[in-house]
């Protein structure tokens, strides 16, 4: 089930992509592969962090690429779940 | 720590390198061959700029040998033959400037870009004279960092007999596996990659003779297999190279040089000279990033992608050789030797100048 943060986060996640590729009008849905299908170079993946990094400077990526890295598992909607799993860890915490 | 003396340790008392004669910088390659290959990829030629390779020493003329077809396996090892040792002779005869070739005990070869038996090591040993009950070993197909390999090999067989010589010898010739493959991960690759051969000889001294070799490490990363691929095709070997290789090295570098350093009780903040593989510019930057290291610690790193490309396992040979004459190091000073590659797999060893 997707919740309101989940959401929130995939919203977020697509605007960035979009303003990587510098096209505010792409179609960015939550199975395409940062790689296989936005064809992010490692200038633009370090973007991608840097851009996730600002927005939730909590969450550490290095866990979600080395598990979803390979085999175009990098998905948009992967890195939504992952943050928006941080956050419930981190509220679960508290 | 790799032997109990605490002085007598193995110790590269020479080093050489040799490239192919014919060179190319980047604008002649694009203008030649490249603008053609990558027709369709947008704003390819960027991507001779990016990779910061300036110049490459090359076996096979893309143009020339390929141009608008792709080549059969059997013409590529076909060439290697010849190409192999006509450049790894060179390197090897200029180590012997310091050596009787009868003290040579063992000659240890690697390469991820030719195959052929009897292996070229029995060539070069036959040609230069050296014993027949020397030990022969031919590494292949491990990627970049198989100088480690042929560097391992080399301290077990010195440890093992501490008045023999071993060589060492990566020879790689990657030109002879291009491909008109127009994908932009094969541009970068086919913008990359160079020809050389490093070469050095190993033996067991005291201090003073060369860089000696304090320990050794290795790591694999056993979840990211499918992010560097040398794959044997009808038509030569791919390789593949994902864009997240920087950020998963850069992610792994600093628990691996701290066990590199806690194996010899060194402190990692005494290292001053570092010799990096620079696999790709991205790679550099995020290592040297995470390590703290300067610019001017990385000037033979920079030269070497800069001047000859990424020679896949021969490249962290001529970093060292470089760093050698270029930085001058003093004696006591600790350098470390670092190489990336398909596993993704790191490797290292810990030097005292």
């Amino acid at each position: 089930m997707t919740t309101s943060v989940q959401s929130h986060v995939l919203t977020q996640v697509a605007d960035l992509c979009r303003t990587i590729l510098e096209k505010n009008a792409v179609e960015i849905e939550p199975g395409m592969s940062l790689t296989r299908d936005l064809g992010f170079d490692s200038m633009q993946l370090m973007q991608f962090f840097a851009g996730i990094e600002t927005r939730y400077p909590a969450v550490i990526l290095e866990d979600w690429f080395i598990a979803h890295a390979s085999g175009a598992r990098d998905t948009v909607g992967s890195v939504a779940d992952y943050i928006a799993g941080a956050f419930h860890q981190q509220i679960a915490a508290e | 720590m790799l032997h109990n003396s605490p002085s007598l340790l193995p110790t590269f008392v020479s080093l050489s390198s040799a490239v192919p004669k014919q060179a190319f910088d980047q604008n002649t390659l694009w203008d030649s061959v490249f603008d053609d290959w990558y027709a369709d990829i947008p704003d390819a030629r960027d991507i001779g700029t990016v990779t910061r390779v300036r110049k490459r020493h090359m076996a096979w003329d893309p143009a020339r040998e390929l141009g608008g077809r792709t080549r059969g396996i059997g013409e590529r090892m076909k060439d290697f033959v010849g190409i192999v040792d006509e450049v790894a002779g060179e390197a090897v005869e200029n180590l012997l400037q310091t050596m009787h070739p009868t003290d040579v005990g063992s000659i240890v070869m690697a390469s991820s870009t030719g195959y052929y038996g009897p292996t070229p090591d029995y060539f070069l040993a036959k040609r230069f004279g050296f014993k027949s009950n020397i030990r022969r070993t031919f590494i292949g197909h491990m990627g970049c960092f198989a100088a480690f390999n042929v560097i391992k090999t080399a301290i077990d067989s010195v440890t093992t007999r501490p008045n023999e010589y071993t060589v060492g010898v990566c020879a790689e010739f990657s030109s002879l596996h291009f491909r008109p493959d127009p994908s932009r991960e094969q541009a970068i690759v086919h913008n990359l990659f160079g020809d050389a051969v490093g070469a050095f000889t190993l033996a067991m001294r005291e201090p003073g003779h060369g860089p000696q070799i304090l320990a050794t490490h290795t790591h694999q990363s056993y979840d990211t297999s499918d992010m560097m691929t040398l794959s044997v095709l009808d038509d030569g070997v791919r390789m593949t190279l994902s864009p997240y290789v920087p950020f998963v090295i850069a992610s792994l570098i600093n628990q691996f040089i701290d066990d590199l350093c806690a194996s010899a009780s060194v402190d990692p903040a005494n290292i001053k000279h570092w010799a990096i593989h620079p696999g790709g510019p991205k790679i550099v930057d995020m290592v040297a990033q995470r390590l703290n290291i300067s610019e001017h610690q990385l000037a033979s790193t920079w030269h070497v992608l800069s001047e000859y490309g990424n020679c896949a396992s021969a490249t962290v040979l001529l970093v060292l050789e470089h760093l050698i004459a270029n930085d001058k190091p003093q004696p006591g000073e600790l350098g470390v030797m670092l190489a990336f590659g398909p596993g993704l797999t790191l490797e290292g060893a810990l030097l005292r100048f």
